[in-house]
């Protein structure tokens, strides 16, 4: 469903990816972890459309994303890391929004909203301006903008950022439903419990490339280490 | 002096972003040189043919009334510098957990304001002293130099007060604040202008007014933290989304029903039909007050209503339209992932931001460009060139605005997407020399024959609305390509 093929990204003189390979198949979770500068974003927005690779390629579903921008758009939904909203809209307002943007028509939109909402425990806050969101409500309202049309891929940088643990439990096992039903899912972070809990696979990635992939298991076994926090030390240095 | 901590991280920052700005358009900086040295010239000279031909006689600018409009000019400005820098900013909140005094934060924060403003001040009074040594015939007395440092001294303090009690959490208490801070303005009134003061009376009024702004800035400073706070004070709004405007595509209705909505809330449309009103009623009142212009010659007494008109409409559509249009990009800042990261195409994206624009030009016709033609009994011909003549600068403009804001989008929170100041500078005097040009050209026309020049402003606003269409289209390229 993702694919780089030897991606490169720089800004200015810093390479921010390196020559990237991966291959994140249809129906999985797939972990990106990284220290903070890593490139795990820059990957991640390049899948999205939002950067354009300076080497190499980047496809979803087999499109490319620079020639075919809008349609790997349409394929998938996505959280950025530190997700500004439209502060003056309301939540109800802003979903009807994304979903006229992407062409769902207002019928077929209600529902949708109002599941998503539903889902993310956001009912009361649809009527709501958005300038009035805490963090954890603007990160739920990302997640519900993000899933509310059923996508077939779904891009999540940081997603548990600013959720309680409540929230993340429900995260979780959404995100494992949607895999189950066929979705795929990118995910980074930098929390290695949520990795180890929900990833089927992983990526450690440092200073644009990536030093380790595999399962959980796989990774640790590599580095020589007894869980995947260990594991990341190992491969990125030490505390 | 924790205010001077303030003032002295606020002032470094701003610095040394304009010295980055400048870095990077090095160009921009020389050209907004000559720009500024030019427009300084202009108005000596303009100073200059008044003193020689003379204005109606009902027409009295006297030092009160220059004085009078520093400060009220400065006043507009700084009550947006003040909303953009000390009551918008999110990052405000560092400086309010501090152990500090709400009248240190505002104190420093007016410091910025003040210095910038100040500076541009300072540099427009040297190059004036220079043109003036240099043969210039206008008479430029210390007091008038002086007096003009302290109306933008009072100007701005006033301006900041008046930000601050604006943006106060009740239509109730934003009327008792700027009823309380009113007083302030109409001692500056009656001094400046109702008084008819010589120089040096104009002098010591301004000089009065600024420990009273002073003041009335330190009192509006307890009322910083609520103003803060209603800033980020969501509204709940029941019932089903409804949109403002009804237009074919889906994709394009929904992206200018956000602009609308935005603007609306923001009360960014409520600002704009303000000032709008108030130029079309200042138009009125300079009719009231000068009457027929008797006393001018010939051919200036036909074009000087027109001119006037003419002016107003430029002040409307460069300040309420053309800004929009250069902070079309720039305001998404850091929500552009938004619409970036969804199917829709950066032509609809720029169509639905020009369309919205233009969605808030009828008022300008209704306000400011009949009203006048209509009381004081142009001909038809007169009222509907006027007309075609300002459709045309007002799809002028608004290209020039969509073009700017595109080429150089400014993701800056501090400037709300606007571009910097030395950008604006430039833009409106290039608005300026348009605007004249889109006046002059059908105007040139009309007084060969009238039925040619009226034909020949409507093509001209036809051929300019499709620079709107053409200019979107570019600005639909650079939003592209632009990497979030």
């Amino acid at each position: 469903m993702f694919r780089a093929a030897h991606l490169t990204k720089r800004y200015g003189d810093v390479i921010a990816v390196d020559a990237v390979d991966l291959d994140v198949r249809p129906g999985e979770i797939f972990g990106l972890l990284g220290s903070n500068g890593a490139g795990k974003t820059t990957m991640m927005k390049v899948f999205m459309t939002l950067l354009r690779p300076d080497g190499g390629g980047a496809f979803v579903d087999g499109r490319d994303v620079t020639r075919d921008s809008l349609a790997v758009r349409a394929l998938l939904g996505y959280v950025p890391e530190h997700p500004a909203l439209y502060e003056k809209l309301t939540g109800a307002e802003f979903l009807s929004l994304l979903a006229a943007l992407r062409g769902i028509p207002r019928e077929r939109a209600k529902p949708l909203i109002a599941d998503a909402a539903n889902r993310f425990r956001l009912d009361r806050e649809l009527e709501l301006e958005m300038d009035a969101y805490s963090r954890g409500m603007t990160q739920k309202m990302a997640l519900a903008a993000a899933t509310f049309h059923r996508p077939r891929g779904l891009v999540l940088d940081e997603p548990t950022n600013g959720l309680d643990p409540r929230f993340t439990k429900i995260l979780k096992e959404y995100l494992r439903g949607f895999a189950a039903d066929g979705g795929t899912v990118l995910l980074s972070t930098h929390i290695t419990d949520i990795a180890e809990a929900i990833c089927d696979r992983v990526a450690i990635v440092h200073d644009g490339r990536v030093v380790a992939l595999g399962t959980v298991d796989e990774v640790q076994e590599g580095a020589g280490a007894t869980n995947l926090e260990d594991a990341f030390i190992a491969l990125v240095g030490g505390p | 002096m924790s205010f001077y901590a303030v003032y002295a991280a606020d002032i470094q920052d701003a610095a040394r972003a304009l010295s980055r700005r400048v870095m990077r358009r090095k160009s921009g900086a020389v050209w907004f040189g000559l720009l500024f040295a030019g427009t300084v010239w202009l108005a000596l000279r303009l100073g200059e043919i008044s003193l020689t031909i003379g204005l109606p006689p009902s027409l009295q600018i006297t030092p009160g009334t220059l004085l009078f409009l520093a400060f009220f000019g400065m006043l507009a400005k700084g009550a947006v510098d003040a909303y953009h820098r000390a009551i918008r900013p999110e990052s405000l909140v560092f400086l309010l957990a501090q152990p500090m005094r709400r009248e240190s934060v505002a104190l420093g924060k007016f410091l910025t304001i003040l210095w910038t403003n100040l500076a541009f001040l300072a540099g427009a009074l040297a190059l004036a002293v220079v043109f003036v040594a240099a043969g210039m015939d206008v008479p430029l007395p210390w007091e008038l130099g002086a007096g003009l440092v302290l109306a933008v001294v009072a100007g701005l303090a006033s301006g900041f007060a008046m930000a601050v009690f604006g943006s106060l959490s009740s239509w109730r208490r934003k009327a008792a604040g700027l009823a309380a801070y009113s007083p302030v303005i109409g001692v500056a009134y009656v001094a400046l202008i109702a008084a008819n003061p010589t120089l040096g009376d104009a002098f010591l009024a301004v000089a009065a007014l600024v420990p009273l702004s002073i003041a009335g800035l330190l009192g509006s400073s307890r009322f910083l933290l609520e103003a803060w706070n209603n800033q980020s004070a969501g509204r709940r709004r029941l019932g089903e989304p409804r949109p403002y405007v009804r237009l074919p595509d889906p994709q394009l209705q929904a992206l200018v029903d956000l602009e609308l909505k935005t603007m609306v809330r923001k009360r960014q449309v409520l600002l704009s039909l303000a000032t709008t009103v108030i130029v079309g009623v200042a138009l009125l009142g300079t009719y009231a007050v000068v009457g027929p212009p008797v006393g001018l010659p010939g051919p200036f007494a036909d074009l000087f209503y027109p001119i006037i008109v003419a002016a107003g409409v430029y002040v409307v559509v460069a300040t309420q339209l053309m800004v929009p249009g250069m902070a079309a990009l720039g305001k998404e800042l850091d929500r552009l992932w938004i619409l970036k990261s969804h199917p829709v195409s950066g032509r609809t994206v720029y169509g639905g931001k020009a369309a919205a624009i233009l969605f808030l030009a009828p008022p300008l016709f209704v306000a400011v460009a009949l009203p006048l033609p209509l009381l004081a009994g142009f001909r038809w011909e007169v009222v509907a060139f006027l007309l075609a003549a300002s459709a045309a600068v007002t799809f002028g403009l608004v290209s020039l605005g969509l073009y700017v804001g595109a080429r150089n989008p400014n993701l800056d929170p501090n400037t709300q997407g606007l571009p910097d100041s030395i950008a604006m500078y430039n833009v409106f005097l290039a608005a300026l020399f348009v605007g004249f040009v889109l006046f002059a050209l059908p105007a040139g026309v009309y007084r060969f024959d009238r039925v040619l020049g009226i034909l020949a402003a409507v093509l001209l606003a036809a051929a300019l609305a499709f620079g709107v269409f053409l200019t979107s289209r570019g600005g639909a390229r650079r939003y592209e390509r632009l990497e979030v």
